[in-house]
């Protein structure tokens, strides 16, 4: 079973955890870190970019906050792939944001991994191409 | 307590009949709010003598190799660098989108890929943690996550380089491969 749908498109029925995914991202993203907490289990690690680990959704928070500006996804697209007792779902999409300095960014390829069980997300791996901008002598950031 | 009932032509592999009920149960616990545990299918197998369609004896169609077989053979090959047999895996249109900024690196030829590497490192081998399938229609999404490790330009070794590969699979052929990766970040890192 896979739902591929425009995420930012209200209406469309997606897969019942993509929509746990969905809404855990949209809170990340105002940021509301307690908010997206509600979504997680005790157990919860997320690991992201460069293999740092947290244990709550105020990990992320602190590191974008020293990354970035502010940072937005565009969310194209989830993945769902049913698993024995857990679904593995993926959100596809880009950033866009500003860098610390104010340059504004958009179409910074991003994928989002997460493992949910019984309604809660337990895991959450992050890749994304802020590394490439970052170390990109042509891109501009002052 | 859905229950799905399908006739198949008797002939098709354990492990095929399997793959489909797996889909079936799955098709089932998506749509309908039934715990796992309820959803049951069955196969009636008949014999070849006793399916008729359109006047016409038939025989079992073909099954198709798992998506997830095709994507890791496709791996191995081009970590060996079999751009020959690699090829056989993808579809004409095949794309390649690999890490860069402003949505991607897109390439289209698996040259294209030796060349992009060619200044990056002497070689990547992947440990693989997980393989994942997502389904819809005729198009299976195929995901592989683990780590990259291998040598730099230098000749150090490097390990633990996060990766993750997303492929589109259709008709036992690639069409599309989105790479994400740690590589830079560990390559920028001294050794």
């Amino acid at each position: 079973m896979s739902v591929q749908s425009l995420a930012n498109a209200p209406d469309y029925r997606i897969h019942d955890d993509a929509e746990i995914v969905r809404r855990y991202l949209e809170t990340s993203m105002i940021p509301d870190p307690e908010g997206a907490a509600a979504f997680v289990a005790p157990e919860f690690v997320v690991t992201f970019t460069g293999g740092r680990d947290f244990d709550h959704p105020r990990g992320p928070t602190a590191f974008n906050a020293a990354r970035y500006k502010w940072v937005k996804k565009r969310m194209d697209r989830f993945d769902v792939a049913p698993g024995n007792g857990e679904t593995v779902v993926y959100s596809i999409g880009t950033l866009y944001g500003e860098w610390p300095d104010g340059t504004p960014f958009k179409d910074n390829r991003y994928v989002d991994r997460f493992v949910v069980r019984n309604g809660k997300i337990v895991k959450m791996d992050v890749w994304n191409d802020s590394a490439e901008w970052i170390l990109d002598p042509s891109v501009s950031r002052s | 307590m859905p229950i799905v009932r399908t006739t198949l032509i008797r002939g098709y592999s354990e492990e095929v009949r399997v793959r489909l009920a797996e889909r079936l149960t799955d098709a089932v616990a998506a749509t309908l709010k039934a715990p796992l545990d309820a959803v049951t299918v069955a196969f009636d197998e008949v014999d070849a003598t006793n399916y008729m369609r359109g006047r016409v004896p038939r025989t079992p169609g073909e099954a198709l190799r798992p998506a997830s077989d095709i994507v890791l053979q496709f791996l191995r090959l081009m970590e060996d660098r079999d751009l020959e047999a690699a090829r056989s895996h993808v579809h004409p249109d095949f794309t390649m989108v690999f890490p860069g900024p402003r949505n991607g690196t897109a390439l289209t030829k698996l040259e294209e890929l030796v060349a992009f590497a060619a200044p990056r490192y002497r070689f990547v081998r992947k440990t693989i943690e997980t393989v994942d399938e997502s389904y819809r229609g005729t198009i299976t999404t195929v995901f592989v996550t683990g780590t990259l490790n291998g040598e730099r330009l230098d000749g150090s070794p490097f390990e633990g380089a996060r990766f993750i590969d997303r492929f589109e699979v259709e008709a036992e052929r690639i069409r599309r491969q989105d790479v994400w990766n740690d590589l830079s970040l560990t390559l920028a890192s001294a050794p």
